[in-house]
């Protein structure tokens, strides 16, 4: 039986949630499930995920301890629905681990009554994980629900239509990303068609057939639907020569091969542009000199690290993707790979961010995937397509500069006077030295002290090595030299190591 | 989000499981781990990280398939055995969810196995809010200590208070109980076990919120006094160091004196500037100490219609309860969001301070709401610091009201995701915080006097 830390996928309900909740239109959802069903995703989670205070459209059957016992949830989700079909066309009731544990009966009032409609999806939440299950749902609305629908006419466009599916809820810089390869799909002199969840209504799935092209935001689903569709597939790219190809094969699929090209110029021109200063300036050499972690779902871990290695010219420390874990019990265990070859940068999660801390290692944290509390609701923060090539380089050198400025020489303004005591003791003991009334106190450095130097040095950027050096040999001595020690011990290193963290 | 008609909804809550890993998460030496579904360990390992402790949970993946397995128990047992050798918890709190409760894992059993463990038993359909979570888990751990033996080791004239206050309250607690002659040991909940073990051998406990039922019951096992509410607001200050002095035997015109200080300090607070004459507030939390702080309100001249709480009645609220029902309040244990959600509608107040949904709704009213939990339940409120501090917060919101009606006017023409339809709240668009007409408060005498002055 594997035995998990810090779980950081959810399970099939959340994934069907997730899918479901961002479309407009009129229908709600009904939680077959207890208390805490309804109000972790949709109460807490979803406004640390996405910023969202509480859904509208969202009821539940509250399973209490009587149901579980007795009378299992088909009483009142019938009950439910009945009140609620007088407001909605459709309602998606979800299974949730409990109700399938004590096998409600659900899937019974899938109904068509009066042109409105009662869908049972079981989520399956028992087994399948939150990708699995966004899938799975993308499917479920295309196969099943698309079919019953009102059929929407097709959108009046002299332009090629193009399809975006992925952008939901609970998934890291959602927002962003999703703005940037909106951005990217008119420049070129398409237009939208569908984009799934976000910017949908229910009834817009009719048009689906519709798209010539269909981008997949996200490897970790998505694409089961675009192969059921059957039309030419792009995934949402990361880094500059992703993003070339992908605008380019764009072009190429769309007929418009001649405005990609001139788009990729005019980028070069403008988004670009900051791009290539900042790659020209001195920036770049702390790149070349520093080292990255990534420990994020497949789309961005593989995008990162391609750009950040590839491009960018930073070591790469770590590169994982977060689920593979849950299907080897061989793969990477982060806070091991942490410790050992400790990355100047982590793209990461929560999880991983607390283990930094834990380890009070050097490592800057830069969010790269959930769970993670964050407002990430701004479009101007893409990782994907070259907006997001210029944002990833500002962020990464603005973290790096931080680090510098960590490093550079202060007096504490509080420490001011100690220092200044301490100046003229040191002072005195110097003056007597001289005149041979004390004895010198030179502080040697045992072994382990000298190999700790090393071990800690290398934690520190390139960059910053040489002030770092001279600031941990000078202050480590004085620390052994207050605690009356003739050699400096690996402990004084630390104690002194933990300061440049401020 | 409409209040539903066709059937009881459960009590307004987070998922209790939190409740309960806000207290274990925050313990030293101890490792969590629960028994569920993953999708519960990623919402709750989640929500920990960052509302309680800054520590890993463990869990084991369980499919379908495991739940029909007949070797689950010693699966279970062995995983748990082989994370206890690995890590070397000095206590393995197990918590039992939903599904894992459900098909009958017997943690009680584990516990037998391993000293280390914990059993408590926390699910979404049982235990009845995230509060009263709370306290099974402190009741869990002082049982362990029994077993231990921990309790033997009684204490006379010595003092341990109950309940997540914050740190600046238990220095207030400790300094009038050392004012009465007393010694004050410690604050439980905590992050080190051996204030829990010091709890066990005082001689009297202050309960300082009403929802821990189970533990008061435990410490009366005992023999050790319990004393209920807390020092909030001036008439309750006084009772309560009364009552608390009575119970600990302390000599009567000593506590008198005492009551009488304290009291006098939070009413000076109280008819102060900070006074809030004229304005109407909804408290409508799920934390268990709504009802302290709707009497300290009240007390400072609010006019405070509704109280809502998510746990359930129990004589331990009893003091509180009466005075507030005595001022014809209206007070609704184990209340839904959509009780919280049709007082905001009906009585239209200058601040709810609710839980998230409904706090979103009377900002999209205008009104200057706030998380409960965050703003409210993070902040000192015993004697007159207390006092002082929640009214200071009081009138910083007001006084955001106008930046939050701006905001409002400027959204107000178009369909944003809103609880409340636009032309329900077109009427109580406020242009100004002075201007109260559109709340539908009539007398508005004591705020124009306030202006003058």
């Amino acid at each position: 039986m594997q035995m998990m830390r810090d779980v950081d996928l959810a399970n099939g309900y959340w994934g069907a949630l997730a899918v479901l909740t961002p479309m407009k239109g009129n229908f709600c959802l009904v939680i077959d499930g207890p208390i805490g069903c309804h109000y972790v995703p949709v109460d807490s989670a979803l406004n640390y995920t996405d910023a969202i205070p509480y859904l509208q459209n969202v009821f539940a059957t509250h399973i209490i301890e009587k149901d579980v016992a007795l009378d299992g949830t088909l009483h009142k989700l019938r009950k439910l629905c009945g009140e609620l079909l007088q407001h909605y066309d459709d309602i998606f009731i979800l299974s949730c681990q409990e109700s399938e544990i004590i096998s409600s009966e659900g899937a019974m009032l899938e109904a068509e009554i009066d042109g409105r409609r009662v869908w049972y999806i079981n989520t399956a939440s028992l087994d399948i994980d939150d990708y699995q299950a966004r899938e799975d749902t993308l499917l479920f609305l295309y196969n099943r629900v698309r079919p019953k629908l009102p059929a929407q006419p097709a959108k009046e466009s002299p332009k090629p239509l193009v399809n975006i599916i992925g952008p939901t809820f609970g998934n890291f810089n959602a927002y962003a990303d999703f703005a940037e390869i909106k951005r990217i799909v008119t420049s070129i002199g398409a237009d939208i068609n569908v984009a799934l969840p976000f910017e949908c209504s229910l009834n817009d799935i009719t048009r689906l057939d519709d798209g010539a092209v269909n981008i997949i935001m996200y490897k970790e689903y998505g694409e089961g639907l675009g192969k059921a569709l059957g039309k030419p597939m792009l995934f949402g790219p990361i880094g500059i020569a992703a993003t070339t190809e992908f605008i380019t094969e764009l072009g190429q699929l769309l007929g418009l091969e001649e405005e990609a090209k001139a788009f990729i110029a005019e980028e070069k021109r403008t988004t670009l542009q900051g791009f290539w200063d900042v790659w020209r300036s001195p920036h770049q050499d702390i790149f070349r000199t520093s080292s990255f972690g990534v420990y994020a779902h497949r789309t961005y871990t593989e995008g990162l690290t391609t750009f950040l290695r590839d491009e960018l010219g930073f070591e790469e420390a770590i590169s994982a993707v977060k689920t593979d874990r849950w299907k080897s019990k061989k793969a990477l265990d982060i806070e091991e790979a942490l410790l050992e070859n400790t990355p100047t940068l982590l793209f990461g999660s929560i999880n991983e961010k607390v283990y930094i801390t834990e380890h009070i290692l050097s490592t800057r944290f830069i969010p790269a995937a959930h769970p993670m509390p964050i407002v990430c609701r701004a479009t101007g923060t893409p990782y994907m397509g070259f907006g997001g090539v210029m944002y990833l380089t500002q962020i990464v050198s603005n973290e790096l500069f931080d680090i510098l400025y960590s490093h550079i020489h202060i007096e504490y303004a509080t420490e001011k006077d100690k220092r200044r005591q301490e100046r003229e003791v040191s002072r005195k003991e110097w003056e007597e030295e001289l005149k041979g009334q004390a004895v010198a106190r030179e502080v040697k450095w045992s072994e382990e002290a000298l190999k700790q130097m090393d071990v800690v040095l290398k934690r520190v950027p390139f960059f910053v090595r040489v002030s770092a050096s001279k600031m941990l040999k000078v202050e480590s001595e004085k620390l052994a030299k207050e605690k009356f020690r003739e050699y400096v011990l690996p402990e004084d290193v630390d104690a002194i190591f933990s300061r440049f963290k401020r | 989000m409409e209040p539903i008609k066709s059937i009881k909804l459960a009590t307004q809550s987070p998922c209790p499981a939190f409740g309960g890993l806000r207290i274990l998460t925050r313990l030293e030496g101890f490792l969590p781990i629960m028994l569920g579904n993953h999708g519960c360990y990623y919402g709750l390992n989640f929500l920990s990280h960052f509302y309680a402790a800054r520590k890993s949970t463990y869990a084991p993946l369980l499919y379908s398939l495991d739940f029909a397995d007949r070797n689950l128990q010693h699966k279970l047992a062995k995983a748990i055995e082989e994370v206890i050798e690995k890590e070397k918890p000095e206590f393995v709190p197990v918590i039992n969810l939903c599904v894992a409760t459900t098909v009958g894992i017997d943690i009680d059993e584990m516990a037998r196995q391993f000293p280390e463990i914990i059993p408590l038993t926390i699910t979404g359909f049982g235990t009845r809010s995230h509060a009263e979570a709370k306290d099974v888990s402190i009741d869990g751990i002082f049982k362990k200590l029994r077993q231990n033996g921990d309790h033997k080791l009684k204490e006379p004239g010595t003092v341990a208070s109950i309940g997540e206050v914050f740190p600046a309250d238990t220095i207030a607690i400790e300094q009038l109980v050392e004012k009465m002659g007393l010694k004050y040991r410690a604050n439980v909940p905590s992050k080190d076990i051996n204030d829990f073990r010091k709890a066990l051998n005082v001689s009297t406990v202050a309960c300082l919120h009403p929802f821990y039922t189970k533990t008061a019951k435990q410490f009366n096992e005992l023999g050790i006094n319990t004393v209920n509410s807390a020092p909030v607001g001036a008439e309750c200050t006084y009772d309560w160091v009364k009552n608390f002095a009575e119970t600990a035997g302390v000599d009567s015109r000593k506590a008198e004196k005492i009551a009488l200080e304290e009291r006098d300090a939070v009413q000076k607070v109280l008819s102060g500037p900070l006074s809030l004459k004229g304005y109407r507030i909804l408290v409508a939390g799920y934390e268990g100490i709504e009802l302290l702080i709707a009497r300290l309100l009240v007390e400072a001249g609010a006019d405070v219609p509704y109280v809502s709480t998510s746990i359930g009645r129990s004589s331990l609220c009893e003091p509180d309860l009466t005075w507030l029902l005595e001022r014809g309040i209206n007070v609704k244990f184990r209340k839904s969001a959509a009780d919280d959600l049709m007082a905001v509608k009906e009585y239209k107040p200058h601040i709810a301070l609710a839980a998230t949904d409904v706090a979103g709704m009377g900002k999209e009213l205008g009104s200057a709401s706030v998380y409960f939990t965050n703003l409210i339940a993070a902040r000192p409120t015993f004697l007159a610091h207390g006092a002082e501090n929640l009214l200071q917060l009081m009138h910083r919101l007001l006084k955001t009201s106008p930046s939050l009606n701006k905001v409002r006017t400027f959204f107000q023409d178009f369909d944003m995701p809103r609880s409340i339809p636009v032309q329900d709240v077109q009427q109580h668009l406020c242009p100004s915080y002075t201007d109260l007409s559109c709340l539908g408060i009539k007398d508005d005498s004591t705020i124009r006097r306030k202006e003058k002055e």
